[in-house]
């Protein structure tokens, strides 16, 4: 009798930790991770074996497909903005007051010289709607139990990747590791967020670095200062004909 | 006596001999103008090559070549090139910046390749300044004017005197952006440089690319670009103490062309080949004809003490004769066909358009050079020599009692 109880605790156990299906954990963490909106400001260093730059810009985000970047610091290249609406992307250059859409060609280039590409940025919310998610198991990172969710692009998803594995804590979903593969299957960048604080109004990871495998010797560090979600940003915030103002 | 017995041998039967003769010549005239062709391609392949944008030879920071970016940068660009243009075989060099920019105007963005010239020593080094079609190639020398590719321009839309926008990191990691009007169009050989390539001066790139004076490239114009090999371990002794950097030729820089250089050399050799293989036969053929003929002969010859090595050598004369009889007609022949396109060149157009990694000019000039005959010659020599064995071994071992007898 008590083994029958003992096995019942440890599937019950084993039911609970898997309840929640990978659509749930990647779409919770998401939201998590970007709330409807959010406002923040955040420094980025960028480390290459020639030079080390660090940069600061605000980003306002609303819904999934809208976001607008300014940079703030260094001088020489504060008031460049970067606004993305859906699948599109422009850059605004305060030097020469003109707004630049970056072609299709060209979003695979880093975005401002980091680790980042244009792509990654305007793609970022697509792990929900173009890929298939598969909780493979948990792991330990840093000491804390994480799902391991294997996305699998849909077969008519427009979308650089082979496959993206996501990493988010059982305890309360927030992302600490995103590997994106290939579609040869080899790992290409490596994005790992740590450094969870109370940001706002949830536990947030507010140090991200971003490594692209075949590069050793570089890797971008994004560091989150401040953010604040769900706050009400007008949409005339992310209209082209405004952002050099 | 020897070579008046062998050339009286040969017109005995003057139909077969001269048959064998022409195809001989025939055969020598066409591979004349082979070569000439051949020769004519590679040398305007190399020089178009060498002079479209490479130069002979290039100097970069280490590991530029295989992974270029504009962050590795030769830091003393006068120092390293004063070197350099000191060497005696060395015409001239070009100072480079390079880099892969986003160019825009207000319709449209476009990726493109940037490159910062002093248009002056560019012109010692490639012939860009001959490929302006529109507007001027010393535009540049005002500052914020470039020059842009005809397919660019075009796909831009584009034209003279009209401004874009060019966006790229700099060597620094700084976004550099400017704004730039375009002062010339150019149209070159390469329709990948027509689509890509944007020049601008050197200093206008420098302050683009936050490259503070350092340059990405040292193209290098030598007076002999054939000769790259060698120059290449002269340059790399006067650069010295310089390890940071490494030399180049246009071999390594461009082995698709090089390769096909290679490729051309074999294909002469291997028409060569097959045509004096298919010769060769003809030749013994007719010998063993004529010696069949005149196996009375021969044995009234040896009977009367003539050795048989003497009679093998006649015999192999006789074939070497008729040979070079072919192949001196032949190569006069080749070289009165290959004369109108020597002077005026072929008009290869309607291939030069065909997308391709390696630029030709339109007309390709045909190219003899006196090796090309005695080699040639040479050649035929041997292949009549070779062929002639076996009838002169036959002719010598005849025994004469038995010749003697034959009708």
């Amino acid at each position: 009798m008590r083994l029958m109880l003992v096995l019942a605790a440890v599937l019950l156990q084993g039911f609970a930790s898997f309840a929640m299906t990978a659509d749930e954990i990647i779409t919770k963490s998401d939201n998590l991770f970007r709330g409807n909106s959010s406002v923040s400001s955040m420094s980025m260093t960028i480390k290459t074996p020639y030079w080390q730059r660090t940069l600061k810009f605000k980003g306002w985000e609303k819904g999934r497909d809208k976001m607008l970047i300014i940079i703030t610091y260094p001088q020489k290249e504060a008031g460049t903005a970067s606004l993305k609406v859906g699948n599109d992307m422009w850059n605004y250059l305060p030097k020469v007051n003109r707004t630049i859409k970056i072609p299709p060609s060209m979003m695979l280039q880093s975005w401002m010289g980091s680790d980042f590409t244009n792509d990654d940025l305007v793609k970022e919310s697509s792990i929900i709607h173009d890929y298939e998610h598969n909780l493979t198991g948990t792991e330990k990172i840093d000491g804390q139990q994480c799902y391991k969710v294997e996305n699998i692009p849909k077969p008519d998803a427009a979308v650089v990747w082979g496959k993206i594995v996501y990493f988010c804590r059982v305890s309360d979903l927030v992302p600490v590791r995103e590997e994106f593969y290939s579609e040869r299957g080899e790992l290409v960048k490596l994005l790992t967020m740590s450094n969870i604080k109370y940001m706002h109004d949830r536990n947030y990871p507010t140090y991200w670095v971003m490594r692209t495998v075949r590069e050793k010797d570089r890797h971008t560090a994004i560091t989150v200062e401040d953010i604040k979600f769900n706050t009400d940003i007008p949409d005339s915030k992310f209209l082209l004909q405004n952002i050099g103002k | 006596m020897f070579f008046s017995l062998a050339w009286r041998n040969i017109w005995r039967n003057r139909r077969r001999s001269a048959i064998t003769i022409s195809a001989i010549c025939i055969g020598m005239a066409g591979i004349i103008f082979m070569i000439g062709m051949m020769n004519g391609f590679v040398v305007n392949m190399i020089e178009n090559s060498v002079h479209l944008e490479t130069g002979a030879l290039q100097v970069h920071h280490r590991g530029y070549h295989d992974d270029p970016s504009v962050e590795k940068l030769i830091r003393n660009p006068s120092e390293v090139s004063d070197r350099v243009t000191a060497l005696p075989r060395v015409n001239g060099v070009s100072l480079r910046i390079k880099s892969f920019g986003l160019v825009s105007t207000r319709r449209d963005s476009l990726g493109a390749m940037l490159v910062g010239i002093d248009p002056s020593s560019e012109s010692v080094v490639t012939n860009l300044y001959k490929s302006v079609i529109a507007g001027s190639y010393g535009s540049i020398r005002s500052g914020n004017t470039v020059l842009l590719g005809k397919t660019l321009a075009q796909n831009l839309q584009v034209r003279l005197g009209d401004e874009i926008i060019i966006l790229s990191q700099g060597a620094d990691g700084s976004m550099g952006n400017d704004i730039y009007k375009v002062g010339g169009i150019f149209e070159t050989a390469s329709p990948d440089i027509d689509r890509m390539y944007i020049y601008m001066g050197l200093s206008d790139a420098s302050e683009l690319l936050s490259t503070y004076g350092g340059v990405n490239e040292i193209a290098v114009s030598l007076k002999d670009a054939d000769a790259a090999d060698s120059a290449k371990n002269a340059v790399i002794n006067a650069l010295g103490d310089e390890d940071e950097l490494e030399v180049l030729t246009w071999k390594e820089v461009l082995p698709g062309v090089a390769q096909m250089v290679v490729f051309m050399q074999g294909a002469v050799f291997l028409f060569y080949l097959i045509v004096f293989g298919v010769a060769a036969f003809g030749i013994s053929n007719t010998l063993i004809m004529s010696i069949f003929e005149r196996v009375h002969e021969l044995g009234v010859m040896m009977s009367i003490g003539t050795r048989p090595s003497r009679i093998f050598l006649q015999t192999a004369v006789e074939s070497v004769m008729m040979g070079l009889i072919g192949s001196v007609i032949g190569s006069a022949l080749g070289f009165l066909l290959s004369l109108n396109f020597i002077l005026n060149g072929l008009d290869v157009s309607f291939w030069a358009k065909a997308k391709s990694f390696i630029a030709f000019s339109p007309v390709i000039y045909y190219r003899l050079v006196p090796w090309d005959f005695v080699l040639g010659i040479f050649f035929v020599v041997l292949v009549t020599a070779l062929s002639s064995v076996y009838p002169a071994l036959k002719a010598s071992r005849l025994k004469p009692a038995d010749a003697i007898r034959y009708v």
